[in-house]
């Protein structure tokens, strides 16, 4: 086991090293959410310009996988937290263990994804909006660029649930080998924290990408 | 104070793994609303609908998940101004979209630009 954790020498205390490291981690997500803001608003844009074209398209996709990967990524976000909660209790190894079930979730989402796309591009959809399948839609380019925004959005939040899997892995380890303790549980809590807000930002994907299919509009 | 003390022995902790749990429980139900919502012929309202339900379930996330429901004010508010800053983003950029002049003329849509292009319109 390594020794218990002392704060860094500009610390008053652990406590305010903790607070300091929270915040930054905080402020990263903020960072964070404006990135996915952009996002989300150019999704906005397009689909108020073309809502029966993008409702059309949203009924086209993957309802169901769509909807799995939601409950992985709930139920991840929900061991996740309990993770840490054992780790501030002092149980370690039990925490390492659901911060490494928490990654292994982010991996069956992967998986669940990876299949999506392999299904689309089974049937012609790629991104970019150029083939045969495009070309046999009623509204071509609102059909391209539903699914253009499809590919960068739900691409760039499987880089970041990536990004989450390789952290959580990590931290696993850190915990069961005692870097990581009740003494100093920051580093799981802020990667607890980025992957909340990776669930987050799914949160709001499931509805514009599988969801809103326009029924009655 | 100790050198080596925990900041969790500093923190009052609001959370336990039965409010975890109902928090799980609270957002598997609020999922399987928006789902079976998605199947009503609810028109335009269903979008809106399905983000207030995606906003609710992000607001049960961080209060309980992230722990805002226990942090101190300066986490708070990080997390605050990022939702406005938001907020600002995603309106203001909209205005443009929702209340373009007549005068100047309508955005082309991409649905009409499909439509033209079906039809062997102008290049």
């Amino acid at each position: 086991m390594a020794e218990p954790r002392v704060h860094e020498e500009h610390f008053e205390s652990m406590q305010r090293q903790g607070q300091a490291a929270t915040l930054g981690m905080w402020i990263f997500l903020a960072s964070e959410v404006l990135f996915f803001g952009a996002l989300f608003t150019t999704y906005s844009s397009y689909r108020a310009h073309a809502p029966s074209a993008f409702a059309h398209a949203v009924s086209q996709n993957t309802l169901y996988w769509g909807s799995a990967n939601t409950l992985v990524l709930l139920t991840s976000s929900f061991v996740v937290a309990l993770s840490v909660h054992y780790l501030r209790e002092g149980r370690s190894t039990f925490a390492a263990r659901l911060a490494l079930g928490t990654a292994c979730l982010g991996l069956l989402f992967l998986c669940i994804k990876g299949y999506e796309y392999y299904d689309h591009f089974q049937h012609g959809i790629f991104p970019g909006g150029s083939g045969a399948w495009f070309a046999a839609q009623e509204r071509e380019s609102a059909s391209a660029a539903f699914w253009t925004l499809y590919y960068i959005m739900t691409g760039l939040h499987a880089l970041h649930v990536m990004v989450g899997v390789v952290v959580l892995g990590v931290l696993s380890l850190m915990v069961r080998s005692g870097h990581v303790s009740r003494l100093a549980p920051h580093a799981l809590e802020n990667g607890a924290l980025y992957w909340h807000l990776v669930d987050v930002i799914w949160l709001f994907l499931w509805p514009l990408f599988y969801l809103t299919r326009g029924h009655g509009a | 104070m100790s050198r080596s003390e925990s900041a969790s022995t500093h923190r009052q902790r609001a959370m336990t793994p039965v409010k975890y749990a109902l928090a799980y429980l609270a957002l598997l139900l609020l999922s399987l609303l928006t789902f079976g919502l998605s199947f009503l012929p609810l028109g335009s309202a269903e979008w809106w609908a399905a983000l207030g339900i995606a906003a609710t379930k992000s607001v049960v996330v961080a209060l309980f998940f992230m722990h805002l429901i226990e942090a101190s004010a300066a986490h708070r508010l990080a997390g605050v101004i990022a939702v406005l800053l938001l907020t600002a983003l995603i309106l203001l950029a909209m205005a443009d979209v929702w209340t373009r002049s007549p005068t100047a003329g309508p955005v082309p849509s991409v649905d009409d630009a499909s439509a033209v292009a079906s039809k062997g319109g102008p290049s």
